[in-house]
Formats: structure tokens, C-alpha cells, sequence
């Protein structure tokens, strides 16, 4: 009937196993949707992230990302259009002043 | 003797023993179990037609005894009740029939829960009722994702239908709450007892219910294409992420597997051990499912937490497990204004998600709203199945909006001749209204007027000779030229303010005031003079850093109410 044996509980050496033959592959979008489960149940803190730089992650992420950079090409379009309607309003506004000398009541 | 009674006696001798692992691995289910347990069920169909005959021979062969030796247990009905399913069950099954395989594994675990809540011998059955919860997890995703089958259990009765995914769920966390509520030890002590598997059942139970939510996605993402109002079907259908059409008009309803979440992070905060008492594949897959949870639920902050510690917890050579956990660990932060770093995108999990993640962020740098919405059509089916589409094209609009005034600020700001005016620097928000106007258009398909002048911003005054050769005409109609086809018709989240509805002074003020309120932009809107003023720019020494301050910083500081901790996430157990 089935096997009597017991299964081993998990050894460190396992995932060890697992570090020199690091999982290469590049996941494809679409594939491996599921979180699956993992190969071992347990492993030390100290092949983790976490236990290094205590746990510190800001160089993972950046936090000040403004971008000030005016001579990409979105930026040159906004220019553009900003520029036009400042001469349009600038022209519009001096056709609309009328510069016909008054009259005077006598 | 035959193969049954054997079968019966090694079990027997195994419960008077209390050798839970033996028991797993003894009662098997699995149709690749090895050729004995076909046998046996080849034996139970020609000698235990009848279910009298299953009873007694279970009942003979395990007595439940009153005199015990120390160390040494009995039968007691929940397991005679367990034995005699399990002998139902390799008698009737029939592999080919998913369906039917997956109703009298049902009825198994169910006795398997009965059984395992026994006060004194329960926890002999730990493992067991792991092993046939993985398998009943694993035939449900397989039926899953055969709609041809499960189409056959609707019943009439809409109300009262469940999925197949929420009644095996519902079976297995019955075993959950039994672990939950067994008291051996103290809440912090070392799990002990049936308490051992409180995070692997709710991580099943999780698996389960996250899982059954991508074929409905897809499902309701096909019908959008034939549904006019589509946008308003994806809407609804995103963001109640674990709704689902409960009839045929598509009418959305909050089911069952919100609450049964729900239910289990709250029993969890409740009485759970904490969570870093348990193994390391326990704790990381029970962060990535919390973290999803609250993603779910626009808790970007609470999934942010989770996910970077099921991360950071998670070996580097894992590499798809880290990229399962960076697909929501990436935009939650996105959406908090912390983006990946190049380091983080060098890494092999990242790969396949740079090209989703990395333009995106250039186009909120940039406040562009057309590459971004241009890139989350390229994205959309991808990001819709993994339900981040919501979440992104409608809560990244802020800070869209922010590069875009700051931008619009850089570009038009002149700053005063005299140094020491105390005059506060201001944004005209009716440029902010024509730039908004231009990418409007240019989302409906418009085409740059003159792409040659574009790329050549330095020409003696071409605006000056555009503006006189086209007789001072609305900038638009300058600029840019109409679509040949006509304007193309946008969705609601496809337009800047409203599908094609354009954008007016008042979308402009109010979208300024909005930023003002939660902090992405600093000062006042003056409306009489339809500026907004920036306020602390000689402290800061520039008005660019007062008036735009550092996204993630604001909402960092933002105040909260007084029993709100932005680093508490409930559902998460610690010392």
C-alpha cells in the first residue's frame, strides 16, 4: 500500500540546492498566473532580503522622480500650443483696440 | 483476508497510534495513486455495492473502545463516518467525471472536517485533511477553468447559487476555524496542536478564492467587447473585485467571497498566533494574498506593507514567486509615488514586468497623459485579468495631473525682474486649460498641424508666423488638425476629464482645488485673478519644490484620525 516511510523534514542544504541552480527562466506575461506553492516549506532568515540591510529597501524604490527636463518632446508640443495661444491673445487683443482718433463734444 | 479489511486494520492500528502522517500518506485520493488503491476500489464495487455492507465492515474493523493504554487512542464516530466516505469515495469515483469526482470529494473533506474537530484525537487528522484540502483545491482549479462543466451546477435559483470555487472554499475553511479555535497554548506561544495549521488552511482557502476571480475577469472583459456601455460593466465589475454577474443581465451583486476574505482576516486579527511564528512559505504566501486583498480593496498603503515583506522574505532564486509578488508590490507603490528603481528593474522577477511598469512611470513623470493612455490600451487585457486596470488608469490621474500643472508651470513661469518682489509665484490655470485641451484632442485622434515646426522649436518665431497665417483662430485649430475618420469616440477612462467631453475652466479649477486638497500641490487658488498661487516659495528657494511636494512624503504625513496607523494592516499578527 503506500509508502511508509516518512517524509524528511525540510534540511537548509535543500534550498542551497535550489541557490546554485538559480530558477533562470523569464516568466512571460500571461504565464504561471498562480501563486504556486513553494518548493520548501521553511527557510533561515539569512538567504532572504530581509535579513540584509535590515530589511532596508530604499534602493529599491525611488521617491523623488519629478522630471524638470523641458526639451523632450512632449514638452516642445506644450511649449508650442502655450506659445500660440499667448500670441493669439496678444493679437486678438491689439486687432480689438481701436485706435481711430474720438470726438470731441463741442 | 481481503484488500478491504487490511486496508482497515493498518488504519486502525495507525489511529490507536496516533501517526498522523502515516494516515496521510495511507489515505490517498489522487487518481495517480499507486495500484493498490485501484484494486481496492475494483473490490469495494464487487463486494460493497451496498452501503450497509461500507458501515460494517468500517465498524468492525475500527471498535471505538471505552480502557485505554497511556499514549493511545480510539475511533470515535466523526472518523467511522470520515472511513466510511473514504471507502464511498474510491468506489464510486470515476476520474473522467470531474464533476462527479469533484461533489464525492467534496462530501469527503467535509467528513474529514468532522472528524479532525474532534476535541481529543482531532489533530491526529491534521495532515490529512491537508493533504485532501490541496487535492480538492487542485481539482477545483482545474474545474475552474472549465466552464463547459460547471455551467451544468446553475440552478435556477440565482440567489442561492455558489461556484464551485466558493463551496470548496467554504469546506476548507471550516478546517481553518477549527485550527483557529483549538486552545492548546497560549496566543504567542509555539503553534501546537491543530493550531499548526491556521495560516496553511487560510492560505488555501485564499488561493482559492483569488484564483476563481481571473476566469470571471476574462469572462466579463469578452462581453465588454460586445456591450456598448462597456466602460460602465468594467467599472462596476473592477471595482468590486471579487463581484461577480450573479444573472444573465450582467446585474453585479457583493458575493460571498468578499466576506469569506474578509471573514478570515478578521478571525485571524482576532486569535491567531502571530503570524512570524509560522514557516517562512506559510508567511510569505499568506502576505502576498493579504497584500492582494488590500490592493483589492484601494488599501494601496496595507498592500504595499504586505507584499514588500512577502518580497524581501522570499529567496532571490524564486524567481516567479517574486514576480507574482512585484506585479502588485510595483503598482501599489506607483500609486503611493515610489517607483521601481533601476535596480529593482534589473532583476530577473522584473523583467517581464519593465515593459508594463517603466513607460508608465515616464508618463507620470512627465504628466503625458497620451503615452499613458496609449500604453494602458496596449496593456489593458493583462492589466484588466490581474485586476490592476481600475485601480491604475483611474488612481494614477492625480498624479498625472500634478506633472502636468507642474509642467505647464515650468514652461509658462517667468520669474520677476526685481529679486525682491513679494510677489507670489503663480500658474495661469488658463494655460493649464489649453495644454489640457491640446492632449484632449490629441487623445481623440487629432494630429499636430505642423510636425515639422514641432521638432523645431528654435526657428526664428514660428509661433508668431503659425498664429498670422491662420488669422489669430482658436490654438487648437492652429496647432492641431481633425482626425480624417473623425474624432475617435473614447471610453469615460479614456478621455482626460470624461470620454470626449472637453475639458473646461471649471474641470481645470477643480482638478487644481482636488490636488490642493490632498496635497500634491501647495497654495491657493486664486479664482478672481483664475491663478493658483504657490505659497513658501522663498522658503523652500524655489517655487517649483514649494508648490509640487514629494508625492510619497505628502501622503506619509498626511494627517489621520487619531486610531489610524498608517503602518497597522489588521489581518497581519505580530509580537
Amino acid at each position: 500500500m503506500a509508502s511508509t516511510t516518512e517524509s524528511k523534514p525540510t534540511e537548509p542544504e535543500q534550498l542551497n540546492a535550489n541557490e546554485q541552480k538559480p530558477e533562470q527562466k523569464h516568466l512571460a506575461l500571461g504565464e504561471d498566473d498562480e501563486f504556486e506553492d513553494f518548493p520548501i516549506d521553511d527557510w533561515p532568515a539569512d538567504q532572504t532580503e530581509a535579513a540584509q540591510r535590515n530589511g532596508e529597501t530604499k534602493h529599491l524604490w525611488e521617491e523623488s522622480w519629478d522630471d524638470d527636463d523641458t526639451s523632450d518632446d512632449f514638452s516642445n508640443q506644450l511649449k508650442w500650443v502655450v506659445g500660440s495661444l499667448l500670441v493669439s491673445t496678444l493679437l486678438l487683443t491689439a486687432l480689438s483696440l481701436d485706435f481711430r482718433p474720438r470726438r470731441r463734444f463741442r | 483476508m481481503s484488500l478491504v479489511t487490511q486496508f482497515l486494520s493498518q488504519i486502525h492500528q495507525q489511529v490507536r497510534n496516533q501517526q498522523g502522517d502515516l494516515l496521510r500518506s495511507w489515505l490517498q485520493v489522487e487518481p495517480e495513486s499507486p495500484k493498490q488503491y485501484h484494486d481496492l476500489a475494483a473490490e469495494l464495487r464487487a463486494r460493497f455495492s451496498r452501503q450497509d455492507a461500507i458501515d460494517k465492515v468500517v465498524e468492525d474493523a475500527l471498535p471505538q473502545l471505552d480502557d485505554l493504554p497511556e499514549g493511545q487512542a480510539t475511533a470515535w464516530p466523526g472518523l467511522l463516518a470520515f472511513l466510511k466516505d473514504y471507502l464511498t469515495y474510491w468506489r464510486d469515483v470515476d476520474f473522467t467525471d470531474l464533476l462527479g469526482a469533484h461533489q464525492l470529494l467534496s462530501g469527503l473533506v467535509n467528513s474529514c472536517s468532522t472528524a479532525f474537530a474532534h476535541p481529543t484525537y482531532g489533530s491526529m487528522l491534521l495532515q490529512v485533511s491537508m493533504s485532501l484540502s490541496e487535492t480538492l483545491a487542485r481539482l477545483t482549479m482545474n474545474l475552474n477553468r472549465r466552464p463547459d462543466l460547471t455551467r451544468r451546477l446553475r440552478v435556477v435559483d440565482d440567489d442561492n447559487r455558489k461556484s464551485v470555487a466558493e463551496s470548496s472554499a467554504e469546506i476548507i475553511q471550516k478546517i481553518f476555524t477549527t485550527c483557529l479555535t483549538d486552545r492548546t497554548g497560549t496566543r504567542t506561544s509555539k503553534p501546537e496542536g491543530k493550531r499548526v495549521g491556521v495560516y496553511m488552511f487560510a492560505n488555501l482557502v485564499l488561493k482559492l478564492l483569488f484564483a476563481v476571480c481571473l476566469p470571471l475577469l476574462s469572462f466579463a472583459l469578452r462581453c465588454l467587447q460586445f456591450i456598448p456601455w462597456r466602460q460602465e460593466l468594467v467599472v462596476l465589475c473592477c471595482s468590486s473585485y471579487y463581484d461577480h454577474a450573479s444573472n444573465r443581465n450582467f446585474t453585479l451583486s457583493k458575493c460571498r467571497r468578499t466576506q469569506l476574505a474578509k471573514m478570515i482576516f478578521v478571525n485571524i486579527e482576532s486569535i491567531s498566533p502571530p503570524l512570524s511564528l509560522y514557516p517562512a512559505a506559510q508567511r510569505v504566501t499568506f502576505l502576498y494574498y493579504l497584500g492582494r486583498f488590500n490592493f483589492s480593496n484601494h488599501h494601496y498603503n496595507r498592500a504595499a506593507l504586505c507584499l514588500q515583506e512577502a518580497y524581501l522574505q522570499t529567496p532571490p532564486p524564486l524567481v516567479s514567486h517574486r514576480c507574482n509578488i512585484l506585479t502588485y508590490l510595483i503598482p501599489s507603490n506607483l500609486l503611493l509615488g515610489k517607483f521601481p528603481s533601476d535596480t529593482l528593474l534589473s532583476r530577473p522577477e522584473a523583467q517581464s514586468l519593465k515593459p508594463i511598469f517603466l513607460p508608465m512611470c515616464m508618463a507620470i513623470r512627465s504628466g503625458n497623459f497620451i503615452q499613458f493612455q496609449s500604453h494602458l490600451a496596449a496593456h489593458e487585457t493583462w492589466l484588466f485579468e490581474k485586476g490592476l486596470l481600475l485601480s491604475l488608469s483611474n488612481r494614477l490621474r492625480p498624479l498625472l495631473w500634478r506633472s502636468l500643472a507642474r509642467k505647464t508651470f515650468i514652461l509658462t513661469y517667468v520669474p520677476p525682474q526685481d529679486a525682491s518682489s513679494r510677489k507670489a509665484a503663480t500658474l495661469d490655470l488658463s494655460h493649464l486649460l489649453t495644454v489640457a485641451t491640446y492632449i484632449q484632442r490629441r487623445l481623440e485622434g487629432w494630429l499636430p498641424g505642423n510636425p515639422t515646426a514641432l521638432h523645431r522649436p528654435s526657428q526664428a518665431n514660428p509661433l508668431l508666423m503659425q498664429a498670422l497665417r491662420n488669422n489669430v483662430q482658436p490654438f487648437a485649430e492652429t496647432t492641431l488638425a481633425p482626425p480624417p475618420g473623425g474624432p475617435r469616440k473614447l471610453r469615460p477612462n479614456e478621455g482626460l476629464i470624461w470620454g470626449n467631453a472637453m475639458v473646461s475652466y471649471e474641470d481645470i479649477e477643480m482638478t487644481v482645488a482636488t490636488l490642493v486638497q490632498q496635497g500634491f500641490m501647495h497654495g491657493f487658488i486664486a479664482h478672481s485673478q483664475g491663478r493658483f498661487a504657490i505659497i513658501g516659495a522663498k522658503a523652500k528657494g524655489s517655487p517649483v519644490l514649494a508648490g509640487w511636494p514629494n508625492v510619497w512624503q505628502t501622503i506619509k504625513e498626511r494627517r489621520y484620525e487619531d486610531d489610524f496607523g498608517i503602518d497597522q494592516v489588521p489581518g497581519w499578527v505580530t509580537l
